[in-house]
């Protein structure tokens, strides 16, 4: 399972649950406002009960367990997301400095970057279907790579590499930013990522220096 | 005794104590530093608040040159800073330092010179803090202070140091109020006021400082660490030191979250009950919640941490859903103690009415990023700024005006005007959704924080647009507020001792209170519950003759009987 | 029940909780995505806090079950707390601008350990104030029914039969043999 779709399974779980929820909690608030109207028309008394220790529990219960149900929910879309990486067929070192990311396909001499201010947006190409690693670092502060049409961001770390694997099936072109304020220009740090069907990532990398056959069976 | 005209028996200065400035910069009377800490947080509101205005300007549409992208970051990271640290945590302690003796029957608060210090070095902190945000290269790097971006590399210049010192300065300050807070309950309670008979905000204020202890010395630690590098670049300079500032600011950055959060609990469950007419419901479970609830928020602070690929993930996953629990607890409190009852609509009991839903939907959504597969799309995108500002704004600010409007009238002896605070109700009920709304479809379109300016795509300018305007009515609503205030003090109409029909102790005494909180004529009544002067009413009712020892609210008995 | 659930046994259940968190977060701490030791550290150092606040309030407790009991001594001298707040402001903004600063707030930090000693001396003097278990009235009470102004302790504070005492404030009969919690 991807990114996406697990994010997709469990956001549209815990809308409707959130939705049910605030729904009750409204309609009991309507309820104690049309009970109090009421009460003070017909000259009543506000109740004198202090506490009502079944319904809590039975309450206490169905809370728990909803929240059980949330908890295996989220520990087990967490794990399908990063399990035992398979071996990839192409990895990128990517790395983000101020203000802008370095992508360096590994065991190739291919490497993109660019400025980001004033038009140099580096764009990331990537093989459609097949498994890619990031290898994700910072030379100098602390950023993330966010590629929200993936639904996933991974922090950049100087001294430090954080690796995720995933698999893009589907072709196109989409915008990635960077997520972790790391000075002036943070809000300028865009990247693209490109998914071309394999042939055309063999053409790419050939272009720039690099082997034709560089995604790795 | 000034030249001022007296218009009832009640003064309607502040405090009946000693006049002039000595008198309150060197008190070391808990009402006062109270209303000093309390005073001194609200302005911090307005100052924060109208950066915010000026930040919610630059956004309202892209490429705005309101502020430059340099200023924008400075405006950002001194309005989180600044009302997480100068004003909201201020008030939730501030209120305990005001309320604790008064709702326990004590005559002062513990250490009162120890709080007199926390409140200066707050004020210290406050200084210090203001004065880098006025420097050229002020704090810039959001209200985390992450190293390296906040090390003397990345953020040389005084800016960023003060912006440290300041933080420090401020914990500190209301680390020791809180302490003495904290202190008094544990010790210093009036015979007969066992731990089962506190008010509801007196535990909501224990359960606030047991996390002020156990969570502010772990942000001490993290800003010296941070300090230290500053003072001698490159000292801690690995991954290691990243990530051990990273979990010392967050061990205190979550719970600090809940210590905004709980005292204003305590108001708002106060002021339900007491315009309820009833006494508060499920007591029991809420003060076991409440235990349970702060635990919970000790032990949830790697989910700010999701993203970084070096924290236990699902732990922090399971701790933070698990939130809901005793959360859910809290709100069958709420709802018990409005379904049963006869409201009466005051300003006061309106806000509190309004936390109900409006905290809810910072709660709901706060399960959504507590899930990591959905926390890693949304995590520094305006989905959170969402959450948290639903959370403290709509809920924890809402809770503080609801205490405000209640509590007012007994800490000066002033009513102040319903009208207006139904006035101010309705604007930032407005202002309030029309302003965080938005955040979630931003965020959920991939729109990150720290962005002095977006691009003309996915939906951002409109929605900018509209939270903008939001702002506008916020900014419309405070100003009734500071206007209430205003008229109230110009034009005072006196405040009796019990103007709402209040449940626990602080209604027994005056309004404003004598020095030693209770005197002969106002005596701390006898305590067999947690609403004891609820207990009393019943009894004088039942009775059909007021008992002695309640002579002084068995005048205000009538009136509380009837409409607001 | 009531009784068992005193003020220390809060902080120290509180504790327990805590404790049994962080037992949880151990045994997460070998898992798939590691996380580092030092959040355990950081949480049981905090853990620690609890437990020992939770001893500091048991002590107390013994030594003076009526809490009240050093009470109503108004305190003296607090200008050393504005003072002492100076000098670690001033200590502080050594980071911004420069050591000279710290080496001003000497002056302040001295002047407010005076003040501090003396007005330890001064309490230590005068064990009678300590006591007044049973709250009574004080002498030179006003009529009014208030207590003596707020003394800010800017005069001599000198102690004496002048000194406000903090009138009865327990209107219950019986009230201060009871123990509060």
């Amino acid at each position: 399972m991807t990114f996406r779709s697990v994010f997709h399974q469990l956001f549209t779980e815990e809308s409707t649950i959130a939705w049910v929820v605030f729904g009750l909690v409204a309609l009991t608030m309507l309820a104690a406002l049309v009970l109090s109207r009421r009460r003070r028309k017909r000259g009543r008394e506000p109740s004198k009960l202090m506490e009502a220790n079944k319904l809590e529990l039975g309450y206490l219960t169905v809370l728990t367990g909803v929240a059980a149900f949330l908890m295996v929910s989220s520990l087990s879309g967490n794990n399908k997301e990063l399990p035992d990486p398979p071996k990839p067929a192409v990895r990128v070192q990517v790395t983000g400095f101020q203000w802008c990311w370095r992508f360096h396909y590994e065991g190739q001499p291919v490497t993109i970057t660019g400025q980001c201010r004033g038009g140099g947006i580096p764009t990331l190409v990537l093989p459609a279907g097949k498994v890619v690693e990031l290898d994700v670092t910072s030379i100098d502060v602390i950023h993330a790579f966010w590629l929200p049409y993936l639904r996933f961001k991974m922090y950049a770390y100087p001294d430090h590499v954080n690796s995720f694997t995933t698999t893009l099936n589907q072709t196109g072109r989409w915008e990635g930013r960077c997520a972790q304020i790391c000075g002036l220009y943070h809000y300028e740090m865009y990247f693209y990522v490109q998914v071309v069907s394999p042939a055309a990532f063999g053409q790419f990398m050939r272009s720039r220096g690099g082997a034709a056959t560089a995604v790795s069976q | 005794m000034t030249a001022r005209p007296a218009l009832t028996r009640y003064e309607h200065r502040v405090q009946p104590g000693r006049d002039g400035l000595p008198h309150w910069l060197l008190t070391t009377d808990h009402k006062r530093i109270g209303i000093l800490t309390v005073g001194t947080a609200l302005v911090l509101f307005f100052f924060n608040g109208a950066i915010a205005l000026t930040m919610r300007a630059q956004l309202a549409q892209p490429g705005l040159d309101i502020l430059s992208p340099q200023s924008y970051l400075q405006f950002m990271t001194m309005h989180g800073t600044g009302m997480i640290v100068l004003t909201i945590t201020p008030l939730a302690v501030g209120m305990g330092v005001y309320l604790v003796p008064l709702q326990i029957g004590a005559p002062r608060i513990a250490a009162p010179r120890a709080v007199l210090l926390g409140y200066w070095l707050y004020v210290a902190g406050a200084i210090t803090m203001i004065w880098g945000f006025l420097t050229p290269e002020g704090a810039d790097s959001g209200w985390w202070g992450y190293t390296p971006l906040s090390n003397s590399v990345y953020s040389p210049g005084p800016g960023e140091s003060l912006w440290t010192a300041g933080f420090f300065l401020a914990a500190t300050g209301t680390l020791i109020m809180g302490g003495a807070t904290l202190w008094t309950v544990l010790r210093l309670r009036a015979p007969g006021m066992t731990m089962m008979r506190l008010p509801v905000f007196a535990w909501t204020q224990i359960v606030t400082n047991l996390m002020v202890i156990a969570a502010f010395p772990s942000l001490l630690a993290a800003e010296a660490i941070a300090a230290l590098d500053r003072a001698f670049p490159g000292s801690f300079d690995s991954n290691f030191w990243n990530i051990a500032y990273e979990n010392l600011f967050w061990f205190y950055g979550h719970p600090v979250v809940y210590v905004m959060f709980f005292p204003f609990v305590g108001c708002v469950a106060e002021v339900l009950a007491t315009f309820s007419g009833r006494r508060f419901f499920a007591y029991k479970g809420t003060v076991l919640s409440l235990l349970v609830f702060a635990t919970g928020s000790m032990a949830v602070w790697g989910h700010h941490l999701f993203a970084s690929g070096q924290t236990t993930n699902d732990y922090y996953s399971l701790t933070s859903i698990f939130l809901a629990i005793p959360a859910g607890i809290e709100y069958f409190g709420f709802l018990g103690t409005i379904v049963g009852g006869k409201i009466r609509y005051t300003a006061s009991m309106l806000f509190a009415l309004a936390f109900i839903p409006q905290f809810l939907v910072g709660g709901l959504t706060g399960i959504m990023v507590a899930t990591p597969s959905i926390d890693y799309q949304v995590n520094n995108s305006y989905f959170v700024l969402g959450h948290f500002h639903y959370t403290l704004f709509a809920g924890s600010i809402f809770g503080f005006f609801a205490g405000f409007y209640f509590w007012f009238p007994k800490a000066t002896g002033i009513m102040l005007r319903e009208r207006l605070g139904k006035l101010h109700f309705v604007l930032l009920v407005i202002g309030t959704n029309a302003t965080f709304i938005p955040f979630f479809f931003l965020g959920y379109n991939g729109l990150p924080r720290w962005v002095p300016t977006y691009p003309d795509a996915s939906g951002f300018p409109t929605l900018e647009l509209i939270s903008s305007i939001g702002a506008g009515f916020i900014g419309l609503a405070m100003t009734v507020f500071a206007y209430n205030i205003y008229i109230s003090a110009r034009l005072p109409r006196p405040a009796p001792p019990d103007p709402w029909g209040g449940h626990s102790l602080e209604w027994a005494t005056s309004s404003p209170p004598p020095p030693y909180n209770f005197d002969l004529a106002h005596p701390v009544p006898k305590v067999r519950s947690y609403a004891p002067l609820f207990d009393l009413r019943e009894q004088g009712l039942a009775q059909a003759a007021p008992q002695a020892a309640t002579t002084p609210q068995s005048a205000e008995t009538s009136d509380k009987r009837g409409e607001e | 029940m009531e009784k068992l659930f005193s003020a220390p046994v809060v902080v120290a259940f509180w504790g327990l909780l805590n404790v049994v968190a962080l037992v949880v977060l151990a045994g997460f701490l070998g898992g798939p995505f590691g996380g580092h030791m030092i959040e355990l550290y950081i949480y049981i150092g905090s853990a620690l806090l609890v437990f020992l606040l939770a001893a500091l309030v048991w002590l107390a407790r013994r030594r003076q079950p009526q809490g009240l009991s050093r009470g109503l001594v108004v305190p003296r001298r607090p200008a050393s707390a504005l003072l002492l707040a100076l000098a670690f402001m001033l200590l502080w903004l050594g980071l911004a601008f420069g050591m000279w600063l710290p080496i001003i707030g000497v002056f302040p930090l001295v002047a407010a350990g005076l003040m501090e000693w003396f007005a330890l001396r001064g309490s230590r003097k005068l064990p009678a104030a300590r006591l007044s278990l049973r709250l009574r009235p004080g002498p030179g009470r006003s009529g009014s029914g208030r207590s003596g102004p707020d003394r800010p302790g800017l005069g001599p504070g000198r102690p004496g039969p002048r000194r406000p005492v903090a009138p009865a404030i327990s209107g219950s009969p019986g009230g201060s043999g009871r123990r509060s919690d």
